[in-house]
């Protein structure tokens, strides 16, 4: 087990209970690692920004603590925001602002005197390609360009920590596709939190992922954890050749032992093996069929994101539950 | 060959995140619509009201005195101005609640400063401008009743009226922010807050001699112009000015370091 102090953030019975109406976060206990890529997953409502939030020390805690770099955090904790860098979900800037001034402005905000920031903002307005734009009114930015704004803003400080709130929101393909590498990027030296919807941004980019459903942490662990929770052994198979020779390879597939399912539609077969069938075995001899028959594989493919369905089996079996809830805790200690 | 890169250690300034919220708090309040509608107001309401005297003065040859015009016209400026100082103080913080405000609160600065930069801006504003419209005012009277002048309005009664206007929107100012601070709308601040200064104000006018109840204040500035007012009496009132100032500046600072944002 890691010792405490190589914790970047630690929770403890972290609950936040909005005046005495809402449960937004019950009950959470997580570390994180230095180094780790945490993908926030819930549904909307689940408590993802709250908990964000919490980190941040822009809400108090009903009970329980969060500690940053082992220490707690507080709203006047600002030793330890200086290490954090923040994106919201919809970043707002202040108006009249231009990325030169904002960027100052936030930098200042960390107390990064001028010969530190001056430099600094330059390069970033640089790097996130806002050098055209650099004297425009951020009132008049597209999305895209005010997520990269964000993304300048959260770096400015050199953060150890970054805690980004789904960064690809609202964003074109291009825009997502730039801002996932960056991720990936940042990912080699900082520890990174990053609260999404788009399960294939995760997947992409993530190590570690947190399932939180009506502020109950139902998972947390790595990446592969979450996905070896469900073997839904469902493929899919492109096919060419003779239609014949397929439809013959279709009918001995559905003899084989542990297909539950094989149907074709046009040149695609859709094929289902038991839950806890060892499926190296079984596409070993499907293949081999398709072999004997002459009959080229195009492409395969696992239906269905594993995360993506790993993720809704999670929260499925989160709502069957019932008051066996309040054994959820123990069992995933 | 690559250049080894040295290792720079930066020192952070513990006070720039003030001093940034400070500025930039400063430079919108000057450019909000708010703060332009009320030195608008005040000088256009100032400006027909000096005239309108000075009509009646030399057209329809009624004689009032110097200090007497003066004082009217600052009692006009107090009374319009009292609501758009309210919510300028008000809105200083909830304003920005849920908006901005994150964005500056998650980076490297303490509630404490965010509500003292905020504070100190708003104070810093409200009370030069009142300054500055008063001490125009009084320019003004001093050249328009020139004849009267000499004998009437006191460079030191001036000064020592618009400095106890100015305590006064200092408590306005400092509660107006603490309970913008503590609520989480700026109508329901603005509501909130007229509520306590009527029902404080009222309180004031039920007490006797020599607590400061508003019209008695208002009354004297007339006497406090022409340089009849009793130092000591006034030294108290900016005292207990500066006592309310600091107790509101508590409760904001401790009550919205607790607070969510």
């Amino acid at each position: 087990m890691a010792d405490e102090s190589e914790f970047v953030v630690e929770t403890q019975h972290l609950t936040k209970i909005y005046q005495n109406r809402q449960i937004a976060l019950n009950d959470v206990t997580l570390s994180i690692e230095p180094g780790c890529v945490l993908g926030l997953l819930g549904p909307n409502g689940a408590g993802k920004t709250t908990f964000l939030r919490l980190i941040l020390g822009l809400h108090r805690p009903t009970a329980g603590w969060v500690k940053v770099f082992n220490q707690r955090m507080s709203p006047n904790a600002a030793d330890l925001r200086r290490r954090i860098g923040y994106i919201p979900t919809n970043p707002q800037f202040p108006k009249g602002m231009t990325p030169i001034t904002y960027l100052d402005y936030i930098a200042r905000l960390f107390g990064l005197p001028a010969d530190v920031r001056k430099p600094k903002l330059a390069t970033l307005i640089r790097a996130v390609d806002l050098l055209p734009h650099s004297g425009d009114a951020i009132a008049h930015f597209t999305p895209g360009m005010t997520a990269r704004l964000a993304v300048a803003a959260s770096l400015i400080n050199e953060p150890d920590l970054l805690i980004w709130d789904e960064p690809t929101h609202g964003l074109d393909i291009e825009a997502r596709r730039s801002m996932l590498e960056l991720i990936k990027r940042l990912a080699s030296e900082k520890t990174l939190i990053i609260s999404s919807h788009n399960l294939s941004d995760v997947d992409e980019v993530c190590n570690h992922a947190c399932v939180l459903n009506k502020g109950q942490m139902i998972f947390h662990g790595s990446l592969q954890d979450l996905k070896g929770r469900i073997r839904k052994n469902h493929y899919e198979f492109d096919l060419d050749g003779d239609q014949k020779a397929i439809s013959k390879s279709v009918q001995a597939i559905r003899g084989l032992k542990d297909v539950t399912q094989a149907v074709l539609r046009h040149r695609r077969l859709e094929v289902k093996l038991g839950d806890e069938t060892p499926n190296a075995l079984v596409l070993a001899q499907l293949f081999q069929i398709l072999a004997d028959h002459k009959v080229t594989l195009i492409t395969i493919r696992s239906v269905g994101m594993q995360t993506e369905q790993a993720y809704l089996d999670l929260v499925e079996k989160e709502e069957g539950r019932g008051f066996a809830r309040l054994y959820q805790v123990a069992e995933a200690a | 060959m690559e250049a080894s890169s040295p290792v720079v250690t930066v020192r952070f300034n513990r006070f720039l995140p003030y001093w940034a919220v400070f500025q930039t708090d400063l430079r919108y309040t000057l450019r909000s619509w708010v703060y332009r509608l009320w030195v608008l107001m005040a000088g256009l309401a100032s400006t027909g009201l000096l005239l309108y005297r000075v009509g009646l003065h030399t057209e329809a040859g009624l004689f009032q005195s110097a200090a007497a015009q003066c004082s009217d016209v600052i009692r006009v400026l107090i009374v319009g101005s009292l609501a758009l100082v309210v919510v300028l103080a008000v809105s200083a913080i909830s304003g920005e609640r849920g908006t901005v405000a994150d964005s500056v609160l998650s980076r490297g600065i303490s509630r404490y400063q965010y509500f003292l930069a905020k504070w100190h801006a708003r104070l810093v504003v409200v009370a030069a401008t009142f300054a500055a419209l008063a001490a125009c005012v009084l320019l003004a009277s001093y050249f328009l009743f020139n004849d009267d002048a000499h004998s009437d309005l006191s460079l030191t009664g001036g000064a020592a009226a618009v400095l106890t206007v100015c305590a006064i929107f200092a408590v306005i100012v400092s509660w107006g922010v603490t309970i913008g601070a503590l609520t989480n709308s700026t109508m329901l601040g603005i509501t909130v807050f007229w509520l306590a200064l009527y029902g404080s104000g009222f309180l004031l006018t039920l007490l006797p001699e020599p607590w400061p109840s508003p019209q008695r204040q208002l009354a004297r500035l007339h006497f406090m112009l022409q340089g009849q007012f009793n130092s000591e009496l006034m030294t108290q009132l900016l005292l207990g000015c500066a006592g309310l100032s600091l107790l509101a500046a508590g409760v904001g600072l401790i009550g919205f370091s607790r607070r969510d944002v």
